[in-house]
């Protein structure tokens, strides 16, 4: 998601008429450019009003990836005695209740942003720490869990 | 900028008189470094003569944060060998002049192997096969230069086991930890799987640290120059070869570099080198290659979209980091 789409009108539209208007010398082709860039405008806010649709389906994946790893890992505590992994699954279980602001239609982009974020943080944390216990701790679970954490990786590419 | 290139040079060469400067242009290529092509002439103790210049000067941002320094040195002490690289002429620390610091150094003849020159066309497998010759000739003898007999102990020599493998990932992954605008899960696991699986170094060589097909200059079915040695450092040879098996470069092809076979590569270099190829080493340096790659993209993308450069380069490359992403998953199996 970085950069994100509107930046990157922002700097087509920047290079249009900074670049490479300076540097044509036909009043057809100036005009070509800037109907380019108000084209570019109007891509940018119908992309402002569709953005959300791909990162609420991947706002919920991970939620139901991090669930299913506070799930594991509560089940492993019962075996596996260890601090930070207790710290893990009260990190991961806050996350998943955390509530973010929403739109009168649809979730605004920014809120949804900040969950993403956060949402990967969270996974992040969670890739290590498997990491982390796999040293000393092996379990046909925790393999799974893994499994289940890169299919979703590879999913949202 | 004219008159400011031409004060700097008679500031450089006060025997210079009628010096003139022509053809100065930005020269497209390269985002580590803004490139000014130019010729200038001058007539000195009654000789007139004329030379072909390139300024490589800072950018206000881009994608890698390098020492301009230490490119100047590996440079100037390869002149001695048969690496094709150009003469460097000034090191520029003084922003009086141009605002940035900036190198100059020679202007090479040939073109960049960009698409358009025909030479990952299918229909001309006879020059492609002359230039990858040459490609990796060109690796051996980076990999067999004598870095202690020219100098090159002063960038900083590794110590034997896995420091080559050490300082590289920790080099990136302090890179990635800066520049990253958001939680990277895939770089994560990669980091995590390099530092379980770090190779030992037998051999220590100079690495170019950035050795594919974009970097050389070509000219009459010779290849005229090696460019771009910001990356370049003390290493294991390994690295280059990583480097250059990505998937990142190969033209949608299965070559490597879009140039050749992968066995031939590999064949051909050991020959040359006497540096029997570990595969496995390889493989770690490929999978350290789509991380630093990643890390390199990162550092551009943070500059664009904080407004500190406009250059859409940067964020286009962001936009394709997926693709890096990719590679890394099937290397790793995911």
């Amino acid at each position: 998601m970085r950069p994100t789409f509107d930046k990157m009108f922002e700097g087509i539209n920047y290079t249009l008429l900074n670049d490479i208007m300076p540097e044509l010398s036909s009043s057809f082709a100036m005009t070509r450019v800037l109907i380019l860039s108000l084209t570019i405008n109007q891509i940018s806010a119908i992309w402002q009003n569709t953005a959300q649709f791909p990162l609420i389906e991947e706002n919920k994946d991970l939620r139901d990836v991090l669930a299913a790893a506070s799930r594991t890992l509560k089940a492993t505590k019962q075996d596996y005695k260890n601090e930070s992994l207790e710290g893990l699954t009260r990190e991961i279980d806050a996350e998943l209740q955390r509530e973010y602001p929403s739109g009168e239609d649809y979730p605004a982009l920014q809120s949804l942003l900040e969950e993403n974020c956060n949402l990967k943080e969270v996974l992040v944390n969670t890739i290590t720490a498997l990491e982390e216990i796999s040293r000393d701790y092996k379990s046909q679970a925790l393999d799974e869990l893994r499994k289940k954490i890169r299919a979703h990786l590879r999913k949202h590419l | 900028m004219e008159d400011k290139v031409r004060d700097y040079l008679k500031f450089r060469m006060p025997k210079a008189e009628n010096l003139s400067i022509t053809n100065l242009q930005t020269v497209v290529g390269g985002t580590s470094r803004e490139n000014i092509a130019f010729e200038a002439e001058w007539t000195e103790e009654g000789r007139k003569i004329a030379r072909s210049f390139i300024i490589r000067r800072d950018p206000t941002a881009s994608l890698l944060e390098t020492d301009r320094e230490l490119e100047y040195r590996v440079l100037q002490s390869l002149e001695s060998t048969p690496v094709p690289i150009p003469k460097m002429y000034w090191l520029e620390q003084d922003e009086k002049w141009l605002e940035r610091p900036f190198v100059v150094m020679e202007k090479m003849p040939g073109t960049p192997t960009s698409a358009r020159t025909g030479l990952f066309a299918p229909e001309d497998p006879v020059l492609r096969a002359k230039i990858a010759n040459q490609f990796v000739e060109i690796l051996a003898h980076i990999h067999t230069v004598d870095w202690e007999g020219i100098g090159l102990s002063s960038i900083g020599v590794p110590e034997a086991g896995t420091d080559c493998a050490c300082r590289e990932i920790d080099k990136w992954e302090k890179v990635i930890d800066k520049d990253k605008l958001e939680p990277q899960p895939i770089l994560t696991e990669a980091l995590l799987w390099l530092k379980n699986n770090k190779p030992e170094t037998g051999r220590i060589t100079l690495v170019h640290g950035d050795f594919k097909q974009d970097n050389f200059l070509f000219e009459n079915e010779k290849i005229t120059a090696f460019l771009d040695w910001e990356m370049s450092h003390l290493g294991d040879p390994m690295e280059d070869l990583g480097w250059a098996c990505m998937e990142w470069w190969r033209q949608d092809t299965h070559l490597i570099c879009g140039l050749l076979e992968k066995e031939e590569f590999f064949r051909y270099y050991e020959n040359l080198s006497g540096i029997k190829v570990d595969e496995q080493k390889v493989f770690f340096y490929q999978v350290l290659g789509c991380v630093k790659m990643t890390a390199i993209i990162l550092t551009g993308v943070r500059s664009f979209s904080e407004g500190r450069s406009h250059d859409i380069t940067l964020g286009l490359l962001g936009l394709v980091v997926p693709r890096l992403e990719n590679e890394l998953a099937n290397l790793l199996g995911f």
